[in-house]
């Protein structure tokens, strides 16, 4: 099997391609996740279940989680306290880090090449930090814009709508800053400023592709949920549980819960790790395409492998 | 970067096509259920009102009738849910209207086009693709087998590829059009001996020049042209839209050259 070189992509193209690199590299991809949040989960679930052990509490039963001064209360407060907070922040940082991996994973498998985790994360602190300065600076001024249309939901609660379009348009303007802040090793501003600009010359095609992508994955997530929670419903209809009443301890341990659980976390784990990457995958395909499309990225490279590009 | 499949026929010729990926698959099947069901709709609604009707008024004589409407229904279910796909890719040079859309076409893996066969097999196998819900069986197939075949592709022994996107090469019109031999002339007469590797990166350029906004187009044809005479940007002072007509010279230039060493190569 070859590959020939890159050119502006249609729609079909821009998907295809996303599962091609994504089948080539799902080794490197996978390691990257294992290596930054495996360490991550295990000490996220050591901690919940030192607590859950330590007051002796039931996972299963809501009302002491939301009942003031119930065991679960104190050990959630303390959960947030303590721990919340910290792992919270630390699993944002592993977060950026793993973009700039994967948006790296992504670009080299686009040009035909393959890099393996180790060779992803390299320059990955200043990448992650960039990143991290580039979606807080997006996330503020998305806020200043449209908090004051947030507020005029006072007068009419059909303001939503006016704010929801500018949101999610700003979103798509920025879209592609990340991987352009991993990829051309940019600042944040002016990776922001570019990704403006280029999604300007193309803006309807973009806002098509993101809003597909956006369909496509909720309504397969969204039925892949319903499948998977079909066979709990009936267990939990049949021995008559609810979130109200505690139920018997050895349900849990009834063959039909334990092997319909490990099914339906492993598909939507599955499923949700596979459009997790695709959303990645799109966001370097987009601008890719938007460099051809709006720079003749393409073009350049071409000429540059021939000989040598005067600026 | 479309993964290629490169088939070696026993004359020893060297075929290459681009293998459809999952993307534009799944958009093709998206547009060909659309059409489906446009028909079905369009065959069973009359129906309905039939039924309606026939229950309120005329019972007994319409029942007889109404059975073997119903019974065309279930040909017509059948015949649209698989004869949609087995017609289309047989007598439409292997494509449905889906495909066809997205660029796609099914051939047997030899290259050769689809039989009948062929096709009755990897549309009946749809089936079997489906299991247990929404594809999953012939999704999982396809992602994980190197040219991206599902199992009806598999057994049948076909590939869906990509329809080569290649245009035949328009003359170049060039507004206003350019004093050629003065132009040549300020090149310096003579192309360089390294254009040939470029001269893609220039059809390309002068094919999609429109599609670029004005800054990048005007940027990009000054950076391919002082790619091939360097430093002519400074020693020409080139005014706005002059670096893309010299390329649009370059370009009819080389072409002319490249007809006048035809008869030369065929008498070597």
């Amino acid at each position: 099997m070859e590959m020939n070189r890159l050119k502006p992509m249609r729609i079909g193209e821009i998907f295809d391609n996303i599962f091609f690199v994504t089948r080539r590299n799902l080794k490197a991809m996978v390691n990257l996740h294992v290596v930054l949040f495996l360490p991550l989960l295990t000490l996220v679930a050591l901690v919940t279940a030192a607590l859950f052990f330590l007051f002796r509490a039931n996972p299963f039963l809501l009302k002491q989680f939301t009942t003031p001064g119930s065991a679960m209360m104190i050990g959630g407060t303390l959960l947030l306290i303590f721990g919340g907070i910290g792992l919270f922040f630390l699993a944002m940082a592993l977060m950026f880090v793993n973009m700039y991996g994967i948006y790296r994973i992504f670009q080299s498998g686009l040009e035909g090449g393959s890099i393996t985790w180790r060779q992803s994360l390299k320059g990955s602190l200043r990448g992650a930090l960039y990143i991290f300065i580039a979606s807080i600076v997006v996330s503020t001024v998305s806020s200043i814009i449209t908090i004051p249309l947030g507020l005029l939901r006072i007068i009419s609660p059909w303001f939503v709508v006016p704010q929801l379009i500018v949101s999610y348009g700003l979103q798509i303007f920025a879209l592609i800053a990340f991987p352009l802040v991993a990829l051309e090793d940019i600042d944040p501003i002016r990776a922001i400023w570019r990704s403006c600009k280029l999604v300007w010359f193309n803006f309807w095609r973009t806002v098509g592709i993101y809003l597909l992508f956006f369909l496509i994955t909720m309504v397969a997530y969204g039925l892949a949920l319903i499948i998977c929670f079909i066979p709990f419903i009936v267990l939990f209809t049949v021995n008559d549980i609810s979130l109200h009443s505690a139920p018997d301890w050895t349900i849990f341990l009834d063959p039909w819960f334990i092997v319909t659980s490990i099914v339906a976390v492993i598909i939507l784990f599955s499923l949700g790790f596979v459009f997790f990457m695709a959303g990645f995958g799109l966001q370097v395909m987009l601008m890719n395409d938007l460099r051809m499309r709006s720079e003749g990225y393409d073009l350049l490279t071409e000429v540059h492998e021939e000989g040598t590009v005067h600026h | 970067m479309v993964e290629q499949l490169t088939i070696r026929t026993p004359e020893n010729v060297r075929l290459q096509y681009g293998i459809a990926g999952l993307g534009s698959r799944f958009f093709a099947l998206c547009v060909d259920t659309l059409i489906q069901n446009i028909l079905l709709v369009a065959f069973t609604t009359p129906y309905h009102q039939f039924k309606l009707e026939s229950l309120a008024k005329i019972p007994e004589r319409i029942d007889g009738l109404s059975g073997l409407y119903l019974s065309l229904i279930a040909i017509f279910l059948f015949l649209i849910s698989f004869g949609y796909f087995i017609f289309f890719e047989l007598f439409w040079n292997g494509q449905t209207p889906g495909k066809k859309i997205f660029g796609l076409k099914v051939r047997r893996l030899q290259g050769h086009p689809l039989d009948f066969f062929g096709a009755l097999l990897r549309n009946i196998l749809r089936v079997v693709d489906m299991l247990p819900f929404l594809y999953l069986a012939g999704l999982i197939t396809a992602f994980f087998h190197p040219s991206g075949r599902r199992i009806g592709d598999i057994v049948a022994g076909t590939i869906v590829i990509r329809e080569s996107r290649r245009k035949l090469p328009t003359p170049l019109r060039l507004s206003p059009e350019p004093d050629e031999d003065e132009r040549r002339r300020q090149l310096g007469g003579v192309l360089p001996l390294h254009i040939e590797g470029k001269m893609q990166a220039i059809r390309e350029f002068l094919r999609r020049r429109g599609k670029f906004p004005p800054s990048a187009r005007e940027r990009l044809a000054r950076t391919l042209l002082n790619n091939i005479f360097p430093g002519i940007e400074e020693r020409k002072n080139l005014v706005s839209g002059e670096a893309e007509i010299y390329l649009g010279v370059i370009h009819r230039w080389y072409e002319q050259e490249r007809l006048e060493r035809i008869p030369e190569l065929g008498q070597q």
